[in-house]
């Protein structure tokens, strides 16, 4: 019996931790997404030099849980969200309006779909 | 590489206590819940130990809940009788007073053919001997054979013999392991005399020297020992 609960306890971990992932993921994603839309709000105003720090703050802040997200995300969804840092900071460096704007958005995009697809949504268990 | 060389590592270990955690029985003795288990460890490790670009985690979290779920389901099959109906199944009687069951053998989709080799296997010619064939639920046949046709015991004849009980091993490949000896209440001065007896001098000359609850000793020297 003893194993039985040990295995109820490790299921009712493990749903924790997913639950606590889900979180974790949905508010870091949020809050990076978050700066990368008050950096183009400054980019479309004019001021690149605001845009290019707020887009370093995401950067770091994404930076930051790198072993994290490494550890529990696929690597290809993590490793698409770092290119698009270094495209986005690149196209605020030539001042590219239009292109900068797109990238930005396919950044914004990626980090709300990563955040989503770890939700128990009926679409993403299905 | 170490990558490769770690999650291998990992997930190898994982598996290994998984299996372990199920218990000591054979594969073909295997619950339904256990056999799925067994089907799904492999490639569910294999995955992330070729593929570097998806998480350790990943690999390792539908092993541990089927695991997890596997002890549950095996616990609830214990306790409950309904549960093990519905999970493992029911024995079935396929023959019955020497008579096949038709509708059980349609049931459990269990040809004549499939019956008459199971019987042969343990020793069974002739149908009409056979008092139950029952059809357990890890797929084996048990077969009881009618009470005229069963083998004499020694009951049966009125003899008593002696009882061997559970032989000891006092020495494996040379080592004495001394535990069992103080088990069995002997001591150094008894595994002397049988040495002695058997004509060695050390327990690192012996392969094997077992003891029974009688006191009969099976002794077996190690080949090239001087």
């Amino acid at each position: 019996m003893r194993r039985g609960w040990l295995a109820l306890a490790l299921l009712c971990a493990l749903v924790g931790l997913s639950a606590w992932h889900a979180a974790t993921l949905g508010g870091l994603t949020g809050e990076v997404g978050g700066l990368l839309a008050q950096a183009e709000a400054q980019a479309e105003a004019g001021n690149w030099d605001g845009a290019d720090a707020l887009t370093h703050q995401a950067r770091q802040r994404w930076e930051e849980r790198d072993f994290y997200l490494h550890a529990t995300m696929e690597h290809t969804v993590t490793d698409a969200v770092d290119m698009g840092f270094a495209e986005t900071l690149e196209l605020i460096q030539c001042r590219e309006a239009g292109e900068y704007s797109a990238a930005n958005a396919r950044l914004m995009r990626q980090l709300q779909l990563m955040g989503e697809m770890e939700l128990p949504l009926p679409g993403n268990l299905l | 590489m170490f990558i490769a060389l770690f999650r291998a590592i990992a997930l190898y270990l994982l598996i290994i206590l998984g299996v372990r955690l199920m218990g000591k029985r054979q594969v073909g003795e295997l619950e339904p819940s256990e056999l799925v288990f067994a089907l799904l460890i492999a490639d569910l490790a294999a995955v992330p130990m070729q593929d570097f670009g998806i998480p350790l985690l990943i690999g390792v979290i539908p092993i541990v809940t089927l695991l997890c779920l596997t002890l549950l389901l095996s616990l609830l099959t214990a306790r409950s009788i309904r549960a093990r109906a519905l999970l493992c199944g029911v024995p079935s009687i396929v023959v019955k007073d020497g008579a096949v069951c038709q509708r059980e053998m349609r049931r459990n989709r269990f040809t004549l053919d499939e019956l008459a080799e199971e019987l042969r296997c343990q020793g069974v010619a002739d149908i009409g001997k056979v008092k139950y064939a029952i059809l357990e639920t890890n797929g084996q046949l048990t077969v009881l054979l009618k009470a005229e046709e069963q083998p004499l015991t020694a009951l049966q004849a009125g003899l008593h013999p002696p009882e061997g009980g559970l032989p000891t091993l006092i020495i494996s490949d040379g080592r004495l392991l001394a535990e069992n000896l103080r088990r069995r209440g002997l001591d150094e001065n008894w595994l002397a005399k049988q040495l002695k007896a058997n004509k060695v001098k050390r327990p690192r000359e012996v392969f094997a020297l077992w003891v029974d609850e009688q006191g009969q000793v099976t002794f077996a020297k190690k080949e090239g020992a001087r």
